[in-house]
């Protein structure tokens, strides 16, 4: 995508956003109200305080610990191991992880 | 005290913009086929008069519904792995920035908390774990549509970079990075197709001795089919004896009740239908009983009639159901009173039940104590 100038407004990078990107943006901000208006008609209100705690709380979750604890393992560990190993480590941790993730509910509900 | 770190803190090669946005094409993709087949689950339980289901192909929702649960664990390494590569856009200065900035940023607050509440939610409802507290559908069906709109939005933010990350590299990088970042993706992909082939098999027999990470494993379940909600869960008095028992038909013509031998009385058809889990799990079966159709002819019901089906349960949102008119006219929707060879037991809805093609199994309505014809 090539710049046109004075036609392409800048975007935050100073680079072109053109049409397809304003008209991507204003499509997935309408689906976004679709989901609020479904959200405050079907969900009713004594709900949304937890349903905010969770959104909440999963970023915190995901930012505040389950990906510190990744870069963490990568500096202490994966960082010396070889290149060779370390790449099959990191996606073996992604197993584990994800197994964690999905095996976690099974076990619950036993 | 430290200064947060910034995204050149991380020399990580699968933090690289290659990475986030291969792992962004398979995740988004998976986000779509999940949103898709996530609408037709929602329009067989909110039916639009104007965008009707057929009940044929009998294996539709099996087919939309395995894929939507399959994608939908798919998603979790494919999430963690695209979140784990962009993490340090996280720390990216400013931090607050311009108002255009902001809006950035905000969007792609939304986007990460409803995609892992979307797919946390996802994941632990397959197991029936309902752990958060709120009702699964209505919040799951809401954040879904943000979760796309954000996802959009987001693709519209980042187009530059994505197409710059996608088009061939200009630099000789150096192959021992290049190495890991291939790897960390096809590991990504890797452990997606994993996941699904561990639980597939709830859906897909064949593969059923794979699934370890499934809930349900329908050739080892009673009677052939798996049990979500037992009878005493739903509330069923213990002991509905066959002589008691009594079915109400009400229809244009006037009210009548059936009693097991009645039924038993009228024409008996057998029908070979998959039921299909919302939860991801389906199971063939050989269902015998009287047509719904057959039934609602007793008490005036036409061509043109749908039926209400109430469950003698005591609560629950599937309580009663309706069979639109495509399905309560269709020969191979019956009121069931035997499974695989025997009378249905007690946890599979005994007396009667209602099995129909191509339905979501919380619409198989078990427990039936009355249908109610429309003109």
């Amino acid at each position: 995508m090539t710049r046109r100038e004075g036609v392409d407004p800048p975007d935050i990078d100073g680079v072109a956003v053109g049409r397809t990107r304003i008209g991507l943006g204003a499509a997935g901000v309408v689906l976004g109200l679709v989901g609020v208006y479904a959200f405050v008609t079907g969900v009713p209100g004594r709900q949304w305080l937890g349903v905010f705690t969770w959104l909440g709380g999963v970023v915190v979750a995901h930012d505040g610990v389950i990906a510190p604890t990744a870069v963490l393992v990568g500096l202490v560990v994966f960082a010396h191991l070889p290149a060779r190993v370390r790449a099959p480590m990191r996606v073996a941790a992604l197993a584990v992880a994800s197994v964690a993730m999905i095996g976690v509910p099974l076990l619950m509900t036993r | 005290m430290r200064q947060p770190p910034t995204p050149e803190d991380f020399t990580s090669p699968v933090h690289h913009a290659r990475v986030v946005a291969r792992l962004g094409i398979w995740l988004g993709s998976a986000f779509l086929i999940c949103f898709l087949t996530g609408l037709i689950s929602h329009l067989h339980q909110h039916p639009i008069a104007w965008l009707p289901i057929s009940p044929t192909p009998s294996w539709a929702y099996r087919v939309t519904q395995g894929l939507h649960v399959a994608t939908g664990v798919a998603c979790v390494p494919l999430l963690l792995a695209k979140m784990y590569s962009a993490y340090p856009q996280l720390f990216e200065r400013p931090m607050v920035g311009s108002p255009l900035r902001m809006l950035e940023r905000a969007s792609i607050a939304v986007l990460v908390a409803s995609s892992l509440l979307q797919v946390f939610t996802g994941v632990a409802s397959i197991a029936q774990w309902y752990v958060f507290g709120f009702g699964f559908t209505a919040v799951h069906w809401s954040l879904a549509w943000v979760t796309i709109g954000a996802l959009v939005v987001h693709v519209a933010v980042k187009l530059p970079v994505i197409r710059q990350a996608l088009a061939p590299p200009v630099d000789d990088i150096d192959p021992a990075l290049a190495h890991e970042r291939r790897w960390f993706i096809r590991g990504a992909f890797g452990v997606a197709a994993g996941a699904v082939l561990l639980t597939v098999g709830q859906t897909l027999r064949p593969l059923e001795p794979l699934a370890l990470l499934a809930k349900r494993h329908p050739s080892q379940a009673p009677q052939g089919v798996p049990i979500n909600r037992t009878a005493d869960a739903a509330g069923i008095p213990t002991i509905v004896a066959e002589e008691g028992w009594r079915l109400s038909l009400t229809g244009p013509s006037g009210s009548r009740m059936l009693s097991y031998a009645d039924l038993l009385a009228l024409p008996q058809v057998s029908v070979d239908l998959p039921i299909t889990c919302v939860e991801g799990w389906s199971a063939d079966a050989r269902w015998g009983g009287v047509r719904v159709r057959e039934l609602a002819r007793l008490v005036g019901g036409t061509d043109e009639s749908f039926v209400g089906v109430e469950s003698a349960e005591r609560s629950g949102a599937y309580r009663r159901t309706t069979l639109p008119t495509a399905y309560a006219q269709h020969p191979d929707t019956v009121l069931a009173l035997t499974v695989n060879g025997q009378r249905l037991s007690r946890d599979h809805g005994f007396p009667a039940r209602i099995i129909a093609p191509n339905r979501p199994g919380v619409l198989q309505t078990k427990w039936v104590k009355g249908l109610t014809v429309s003109a």
